[in-house]
């Protein structure tokens, strides 16, 4: 007797009987059979995990790897001809090349069934062995390749930190980038052959050589319709890609971050020189390589449209424009990360910022590293607090100030105690946004837990010494914390939370 | 005592505890309260009764199952309970397939979680390592994907 005994039993049935099949193996191998039993068996193959191969926002980020999920994903039918918004892929701290080569390809074909994907972020691993290089690196091509194809708009790709220093070829010996897809694309994949070009948004916090023929064909392929560019992490290659940006042109290229590397700086100051569109530019943590003879300042036209400016002390002071040559800009945002009790570069970039022609808002964001506003307000104090030799006074065009102390929050006394006249320095000031967040017991807290408290936090000691400020303050978004805040993203200073005023 | 009709009109005179392992009989019994009257199972032969029966009268001192299985027991408790099957299950359960489903069947109809569970647990032992081809040979499961769709379901060699 053929007949199919099994699948005669009523659904409720077969769901208990798949219920009890414990290996992971065994469900997939179940779920190949037919029809019924690949619904049933995956269906609890992805609940064993609370996974939902359903969302749109498929997040395949544990830390132990995600080959078990992707094993799913990759054979299942109910993915196929689906969108998602975000697929978000991070290999964990595997560290088996051949494991890892092996869930790439199941991500490459799992992808390969959508119909498409808005935005993909990617940490993908970089160390590998010889034997399996030419694997690897073959693999994490057709995955990015597929990915794209899916009319991907949005793509972030990174890896673990500083992983780009032990390669080789440490760069690729010809000169034209052009050249690169012909000498080193990885054989067996072919680069996308124009069609319809969708990529507006490409973060790259990674350049290893294997990937620098991919990322110049994407933005060369996708150059017309690109708006937001950002590049992290530029260590070592940063010849490679002062050639690659030399060679090209975003017509739309509205938004471009370029932090934390060493980069040439000749080829850069060319690009810009081609980007005159560029309204928000993050641009701080960076050495050029060759070092430059003198401090050349930029051509002052390029920042013509520029309302959001991202930096530290010294590109203000050697790099970009003076403030008077960025008519529109209306928020600065300045990064200290001042490792010893010297502010002289700071408080020349604050004297900068006397030259805005507009009202702005300013953002003094300290960085993870940096000493932190007590200290800084310390030689303030130090000092005399002399306002004929402080910057603050000529500062007529700061209206708002945004201040983020990093992990050392605002809880300090200190704090409490010098700045309030460190604030009346400035003439015309009328908002103040203090940012906590971080371990927030570390420097204590800016406002009491309950309500109750009887002791004044700083909020209500700080409203009684500025009258006519208006004060509030704001969470850190802690969503960014992921990996040591790896998103290129600036702190948006525009956005004001509805704080407790 | 309980007397118990199964659908070819079998009778069975069973002991209260044994039968109210079976919540519907339990639920019948506390229905129609202190009587006599035979009770009905429509749904099971003599012969399957027979295979339940046994199983109810060797596990009738077992302590309930509780509802909550999923919270309270520990995971080697889990463990143990899922692998550590007596050699007496072993054997009761070693029938063929066509017996086997009809317990399952029959579990589900008379609400015996435990041999439910058990008997599942016998079905899915059967393709413990299998691969998909002798899955489909064991339970003769007919392939009904479509080429296109066996090419996107194929399974990776996922050994690692």
């Amino acid at each position: 007797m053929a007949s199919e005994v099994l699948r005669g039993l009523p659904t409720e049935i077969l769901i208990f009987i798949v219920d009890q099949v414990e290996d992971d193996e065994d469900l997939l191998s179940l779920a190949v059979t037919c029809r019924q039993f690949h619904g049933l068996s995956l269906t609890a193959y992805f609940a064993r995990d609370q996974f939902d191969p359903t969302s749109v926002n498929v997040a395949l980020t544990p830390y132990e790897g995600s080959f078990r999920n992707l094993a799913g994903l990759a054979l299942s039918l109910d993915v196929v001809g689906t969108s998602i918004d975000h697929l978000s892929y991070d290999f964990g701290y595997l560290n088996k090349t051949e494991q890892l080569i092996k869930e790439l390809r199941l991500l490459t074909r799992y992808v390969s069934k959508l119909s498409s994907i808005n935005r993909a972020t990617l940490r993908v691993a970089s160390y590998y062995n010889s034997a399996t290089s030419d694997e690897w690196k073959r693999t994490t091509i057709a995955l990015l390749n597929v990915i794209l194809e899916k009319s991907c708009t949005d793509i972030n790709i990174r890896t673990s930190q500083l992983s780009n220093f032990y390669e080789d070829p440490k760069l690729l010996r010809v000169s034209k980038p052009s050249d690169w897809l012909k000498n080193y694309w990885p054989v067996g994949i072919r680069p996308r052959a124009r069609e319809t070009q969708y990529l507006k948004v490409c973060r790259i916090q990674t350049f290893p050589t294997f990937l620098r023929p991919f990322y110049y064909h994407t933005l060369q392929y996708n150059s017309a319709v690109l708006t937001d560019l950002s590049f992290r992490n530029i260590f070592g290659g940063g010849a490679d890609w002062g050639l690659m940006m030399q060679s090209l042109i975003f017509p739309r290229l509205t938004r471009l971050t370029v932090m934390y590397g060493v980069i040439p700086r000749d080829p850069f100051v060319k690009f810009l020189a081609k980007h005159q569109n560029i309204r928000e530019f993050t641009y701080h943590h960076i050495r050029y390589d060759p070092r430059p003879k003198r401090p050349a300042r930029i051509e002052s036209s390029i920042f013509d449209q520029l309302h959001t400016l991202t930096t530290t002390p010294e590109h203000m002071l050697n790099f970009l424009p003076a403030m008077s040559k960025m008519p529109v800009l209306t928020n600065v945002v300045i990064m200290i990360e001042e490792l010893v009790t010297n502010f002289s570069p700071l408080e020349g970039a604050l004297r900068c910022l006397a030259a805005c022609t507009n009202k702005i808002t300013l953002t003094l964001e300290v960085t993870r590293t940096g000493l932190g506003f007590r200290a800084w307000l310390d030689i303030i104090v130090r000092n005399g607090l002399n306002p004929s030799r402080r910057p603050e006074p000529h500062l007529h065009c700061v209206q708002t100030l945004v201040m983020d102390n990093a992990d050392w929050g605002f809880g300090d006394e200190i704090i409490a105690l010098r700045l309030p006249a460190w604030l009346r320095l400035f003439p015309d000031l009328k908002a103040l946004t203090l940012v906590d967040g971080g371990s927030s017991g570390r420097m204590g807290r800016l406002v009491a837990e309950d309500s109750d408290s009887e002791t004044p936090t700083l909020l209500d000691s700080l409203k009684d010494a500025c009258p006519g400020l208006y004060i509030e303050w704001r969470h850190r978004n802690d969503s960014n914390s992921y990996s040591g805040g790896n998103t290129a993203e600036p702190l948006n200073s525009l956005t004001f939370s509805t704080g407790k005023v | 005592m309980v007397i118990l009709i199964t659908s070819d009109n079998v009778k069975y005179v069973v002991e209260k505890d044994v039968a109210e392992l079976s919540v519907l009989v339990k639920n019948m019994l506390e229905d129609i309260g202190p009587s006599d009257e035979p009770i009905p199972l429509h749904n099971v032969t003599s012969t399957v009764f027979n295979k339940v029966l046994e199983y109810c009268i060797y596990h009738r001192n077992d302590p309930p199952p509780s509802d909550d299985d999923e919270g309270c027991a520990s995971p080697l408790h889990k463990y143990l309970a899922s692998h550590i099957c007596s050699e007496w299950d072993q054997r009761f359960f070693d029938v063929d397939q066509a017996l086997l489903f009809d317990i399952i069947l029959a579990a589900n109809y008379l609400d015996i979680k435990t041999l439910l569970d058990d008997a599942c647990k016998a079905v899915a032992h059967l393709i413990q390592g299998k691969s998909t081809e002798e899955i489909r040979g064991i339970f003769n499961i007919v392939n009904d994907f479509t080429p296109e769709e066996e090419a996107r379901v194929k399974k990776e060699n996922v050994s690692s």
